[in-house]
């Protein structure tokens, strides 16, 4: 389970961009401004308590805090954001020994009019006119923030994507312009997850209890494609239009009626065509889209079309749907069977999942793309319940990068996990076959989730 | 049955009820007013009652709203809400069978003042103690998630699955707060659900609760994983305690729905054998025959333990007995719910047969380029088939524009072969009916109207019969001709004229047909291109086409179509041209006469030379000359007698002695051309 208690920097953040809010609608003494204020001061200090300073910079719309990026806290924060960077704040540094009146300057200078803040000479001056010895601002930049490595907690990066998924969902009901900038932050912190480890947010796509329509299953798949992107080499341009495209691939069925989409058992030939409908819709939607999400409109409108071009919708002119299309359609299919679909069916097991993908190949799949998911995710993949050869119980803990079948996999002793082998190495033992979770009384995210460091 | 109506009803209750509050205050218990006002309260609730269910009243700061709307009462019953709202009730719910002891007991209650109401541990408790159990009072709790934050326009917005991230989680937030919250949350949504939809009632007012919850079950797919299953629980729970004001209607939706939907199923797998069956016995005593029980089974494919333990509880407790074995039968579960298909069990992958060769990924990753020519291409292939396949006409025209815009941008960069895949859906559309064909009409002019400035004369001339865009305009034909016709009658610019008259006639005879009509035009402006156009194509049909313009009444146009015939250069430009022969204006006639062929003449001889008396040409003296002309020219040897009637110098007038001189002329001229045949005939 992704820990919901906020961390220290998230109420930072939070309660900046209250204290500013409060600060424009009401007067400074008034006593929602001064509780607000208060809050800050004391969440300023607690973090301050252990370090000299802390530093919060902005680089291509997403905060961060020294090298580590924040991309969940920008996006809830995105006012915040969007008022440090209209006053030409690009970085901000509190100090230890901030006076509380320093804070409350720099509430002031971002509720101060941006003309006002650049006739004042701008943010820097405006503070220096108000000696605020404790803070310092700088310019945005258009280069990364800081040299040395970037980090990302996985957790916030999936926790962000999960945002961004359902904030886009709402935008395409309201038919508003979709936010694609919004995408872009969750997008650049989940590359560098999958660059920095890319079995580090497998883990977190371990959880199966949902269904197509949700936004779990949007950021799950993006993830996936993320993954079969850095093992096909893309760079980081590919890698985010594959992403968006992964990301947004079902946004058609906001369009769908909702009863179809909770709808369990067969449908008849006009619901199926309604349901269909839905790559087209996901098209017309993101039809408007700029720059790399051109991309995530041909992925919407091709997802289904299969690789032989026998899906829907038809696409005459086509000889293939786009490569990005079929890099979706392998790990969309792969995400939903393997996922409960609560209720409409069980869900395959992951190495099940695997084989119905390896079945398809060539036909619904294109075989390449098939074929690196199945090495990167390997026959048992991440979160297999499996027997070995010695009758011990194991879970698929990491693929091997050498041996499709041969992953690293924790025994399961009474319910928890023990010893880790790596079959790669181990060689006398190997994978008998998968189980099912309920015969052996096992739940593997919940262990997984044990597994996560 | 009006929502006026209901409510118009519910203030008479609030009236009355306020009236009642304000008796107890003034009056003492003996006094008969008191009585009075209680049981004029519980006679307009029964009133409402029977009419419309439950009765619902809300506080808010400055005001009661009833029905979803503020109450307008005056001071009073502005007193009132402030006195309810201190106390911490934000509503008050009175279900159909409230007694008139009930009624007083609640005024008694309402009557105490906070600190006691605290004391008692809250209003609910204290109307258990009085023994109110038609009457429920939900209340305000102050810092915590609130069921007041719940305003139409968020219960709208869950419905509809556009919350905002804040109302989302403070919907979470109030799931999360525990069961009693989730149970004020409910019967929020269910209020909310009346007031959105104050007309409906039973089965309908069932189903639309039924979506709401449905909405809500949609938020906790979305909540965090791990928490989800917590959180479906106490919504189940919720609704298995739900006060329905459509009387069982809602929970006999469920149990419809649980076959088939994956909320309804996700509710009853979330509650307990003993939930279930609270819910499924009051609708098993309406007296229906029971299907609930088979719905139930069928909404839990996966647990029929627990479909077998609840039935058994129900049958227990309403003493009917179920055939548990049958109504299971009923449970179909497809074969892969519980066994997966054997041959995905057996499928084997080995090692080898995932190998990704360095080629495989070579092409792969060569295919994954992002530079802006090839999203602008894929986003013209997706465009294409957004516009051939939406439904919708808004977003088909949309991206209609957008499409043409990328058409004309691969033109300019020389891109042909996917401007003619372009085309060819608009082809795809025109084929359509009704507004698809319209909106492919509408393609087609906007990129027709653009290719004139972008293509040059000489390289239309240039195109090969396989040339990608000749091919697609030549498949589009009629419509395509219909629209550059139309440009060419407007265009003013020279240039594009040419072009324009240029790509019209590379169409050939696809287009004849379109143009065909045009020419009946009597706008000489609008009928003169159209003539250049079909001389251009060059071909037979264009050519006898020509032959309507004879009929045509102005004579620029006769006389255009005759030059236009003269360029064709093709044999049956000369059968065209004798449409024109008799014509009534001297000058056209002339002017076909001197574009007639040796061979058409020589054959025409006859009727040229009978053309020397026709009364029609008496005053155009030069056309006389050219038929002599063009006879000589043809050798017409054998009209050398008809030519003599017209050689006499003896005329009156001094152009018919000119003409006489030319026919002279011409008879000396076939005579001596005669006699030189003769010889030729002789030596061979």
């Amino acid at each position: 389970m992704i820990n919901r208690k906020p961390s220290v920097v998230a109420t930072l953040l939070r309660y900046l961009g209250t204290a500013s809010k409060h600060r424009t609608m009401y007067p400074a003494e008034h006593p929602l401004v001064r509780r607000a204020m208060e809050d800050l001061v004391q969440v300023v200090d607690l973090l301050l308590r252990d370090r000299e300073m802390v530093t919060f910079q902005i680089f291509e719309d997403t905060f961060f805090l020294d090298n580590v990026m924040l991309p969940e806290e920008s996006l809830r924060n995105a006012s915040l954001l969007t008022a440090c960077l209209e006053r030409g704040v690009g970085l901000f540094q509190f100090r230890q020994g901030i006076p509380p009146a320093e804070v409350d300057t720099f509430v002031s200078l971002l509720t101060t009019l941006p003309q006002n803040v650049r006739a004042a000479g701008g943010a820097a001056a405006f503070l220096a006119a108000k000696t605020a010895a404790h803070i310092t601002v700088e310019a945005p930049k258009t280069s990364r923030p800081t040299e040395a490595e970037i980090e990302v907690d996985p957790a916030n990066a999936y926790q962000a994507g999960h945002t961004v998924a359902q904030e886009l969902r709402v935008q395409a009901v309201r038919r508003q312009p979709l936010d694609m900038n919004k995408a872009r932050i969750f997008l650049n912190a989940a590359i560098e997850v999958v660059l920095d480890n890319r079995f580090s947010l497998l883990g977190l796509t371990a959880n199966r209890d949902y269904d197509e329509a949700s936004s779990y299953h949007a950021v799950n798949t993006s993830i996936l494609a993320l993954l079969v992107g850095t093992a096909l080499g893309l760079n980081h341009d590919q890698l985010t239009a594959l992403g968006m495209g992964a990301l947004l691939h079902d946004i058609g069925k906001v369009r769908v009626p909702q009863a179809l989409i909770n709808k369990t058992g067969d449908f008849d030939p006009q619901e199926r065509a309604l349901l269909e409908r839905h790559a087209v819709h996901g098209a017309s939607i993101l039809r408007d889209v700029e720059g790399l999400g051109r991309l995530a409109a041909v992925v919407a409108l091709e997802h289904h079309a299969h690789y032989d071009l026998s899906g829907y919708p038809r696409l005459p002119g086509r000889e293939r749907p786009n490569v990005y299309s079929r890099i979706v359609a392998v790990v969309d299919a792969y995400d939903t069977v393997t996922s409960a679909r609560r209720g409409s069916g069980r869900p395959l097991r992951p190495e099940l999942g695997m084989k119905w993908i390896a079945a398809g190949l060539g036909t619904v799949f294109d075989p390449a793309v098939g074929k690196v998911f199945l090495q990167l995710m390997g026959i048992y993949p991440v979160g297999s319940l499996v027997s070995l050869s010695n009758g011990a119980l194991g879970l698929v803990v990491r693929p091997s990068d050498t041996f499709a079948d041969r992953p690293q996999v924790q025994l399961i002793r009474e319910s928890a996990l023990g010893e880790a082998i790596d079959l790669a190495v181990e060689t006398s033992v190997y994978i008998t076959g998968g189980l099912e979770p309920d015969d052996v009384g096992v739940d593997p995210a919940a262990l997984l989730q044990q597994e996560q460091p | 049955m009006t929502t006026a109506a209901r409510f118009q009803a519910a203030a008479g209750v609030v009236r009355r009820l306020n009236a009642a509050v304000k008796s107890r205050r003034l009056y003492a218990q003996a006094h008969p007013l008191r009585t009075q006002t209680i049981s004029a309260l519980v006679a307009a609730l029964l009133a409402y009652h029977e009419r419309f269910g439950s009765f619902v009243l809300e506080t808010h700061r400055h005001g009661l709203i009833v029905e979803g709307k503020p109450f307008e009462g005056g001071e009073s019953v502005d007193n009132l809400a402030l006195q309810l709202y201190a106390m911490g009730i934000w509503q008050i719910i009175v279900v159909p069978g409230l007694a008139e002891e009930e009624a007083a007991q609640l005024l008694e209650v309402i009557s105490l003042d906070r600190e006691a109401i605290l004391a008692a541990g809250g209003f609910v408790p204290l109307l258990e103690q009085c023994g109110v159990t038609h009457m429920r009072v939900v209340e305000l709790k102050p810092g915590e998630e609130d069921v007041a934050q719940i305003t139409p326009e968020i219960f709208q917005q869950l419905l509809e699955g556009s919350l905002a991230a804040p109302d989302r989680a403070m919907l979470v937030g109030l799931l999360r707060s525990g069961p009693e919250t989730a149970a004020r949350l409910v019967g929020v949504i269910v209020e909310r659900t009346r007031q959105a939809f104050p007309d409906e009632q039973g089965e309908a007012l069932a189903r639309r609760i039924y979506q709401a919850l449905e909405a809500l079950d949609r938020l906790i797919v979305d909540s965090p994983p791990g928490e989800s299953q917590e959180l479906l629980k106490t919504l189940a729970a919720a609704v298995s305690e739900l006060d329905d004001p459509t009387g069982g209607g809602v929970s006999k939706t469920i149990l419809a729905a649980a076959g088939h939907d994956l909320s309804a199923r996700a509710l009853l797998s979330a509650m307990t054998s003993e939930q279930i069956a609270r819910m499924v016995i009051p609708c098993l005593e309406t007296g229906d025959p029971p299907p609930q029980a088979g719905q139930l089974v069928q909404g839990l494919p996966f647990d029929p333990d627990k479909a077998r333990e609840t039935l058994a509880l129900i049958a227990q407790r309403t003493g009917r007995s179920f055939d548990v074995p049958a109504l299971l039968e009923e449970l179909k579960i497809p074969p892969w719910i519980h066994n997966f298909p054997q041959d995905l069990t057996d499928f084997q992958i080995s090692s080898e047969e995932v190998a990704v060769t360095a080629d495989e990924l070579r092409v792969l990753v060569a295919e994954a380029v992002t530079d802006e020519a090839s999203l602008a291409r894929e986003q013209t292939i997706l465009l294409l088939h957004v516009v051939t396949t939406e439904e919708d006409a808004h977003e088909r025209e949309e991206a209609l524009q957008v499409l043409v815009r990328l058409a004309v941008q691969h033109l300019q960069q020389g891109d042909l072969e996917l401007v003619s895949t372009v085309l060819h859906g608009m082809r795809e559309l025109l084929r359509g009916q009704g507004g698809r064909a319209e909106a492919g009409r509408f393609a087609v002019r906007a990129f027709l109207t653009e290719l004139p400035a972008l293509v040059a004369v000489r390289d239309v001339w240039g195109w090969k019969d396989e040339h990608p865009l000749l091919r697609s305009l030549r498949e589009i034909g009629g419509p395509a001709a219909a629209v550059l016709i139309q440009l060419l009658q407007q265009e003013r610019d020279a240039a594009r004229r040419q072009a324009i008259t240029a790509l019209l006639g590379r169409l050939g005879d696809t287009a004849v047909a379109a143009l065909l009509p045009l020419l009946g035009q009597q706008n000489p402006e609008q009928v003169r291109p159209v003539v250049q156009a079909l001389a251009q194509m060059r071909t037979v049909k264009a050519v006898q086409a020509l032959r309507v313009v004879a009929q045509h009444s102005d004579v620029r146009v006769r006389r255009d179509a005759i030059d236009a015939l003269r360029t064709t250069q093709l044999p049956q430009a000369q059968d065209t041209l004798l449409a024109f022969l008799h014509d009534p204006d001297a000058q056209v006639r002339q002017h076909c006469v001197g574009q007639l062929a040796p061979e058409t003449a020589r054959r025409m001889a006859g009727d040229l030379a009978a053309m020397l008396g026709d009364a029609a040409l008496a005053r155009a003296p030069q056309a006389r000359i050219a038929i002599c002309e063009t006879l000589l020219r043809a050798r017409a040897v054998d009209v050398i007698p008809a030519l003599r009637r017209f050689a006499s110098p003896f005329k009156l007038r001094s152009r018919d002695r000119e003409v006489a001189r030319y026919v002279r002329a011409a008879i000396t001229g076939l005579q001596r051309a005669g006699g030189t045949a003769g010889a030729q005939r002789r030596a061979s």
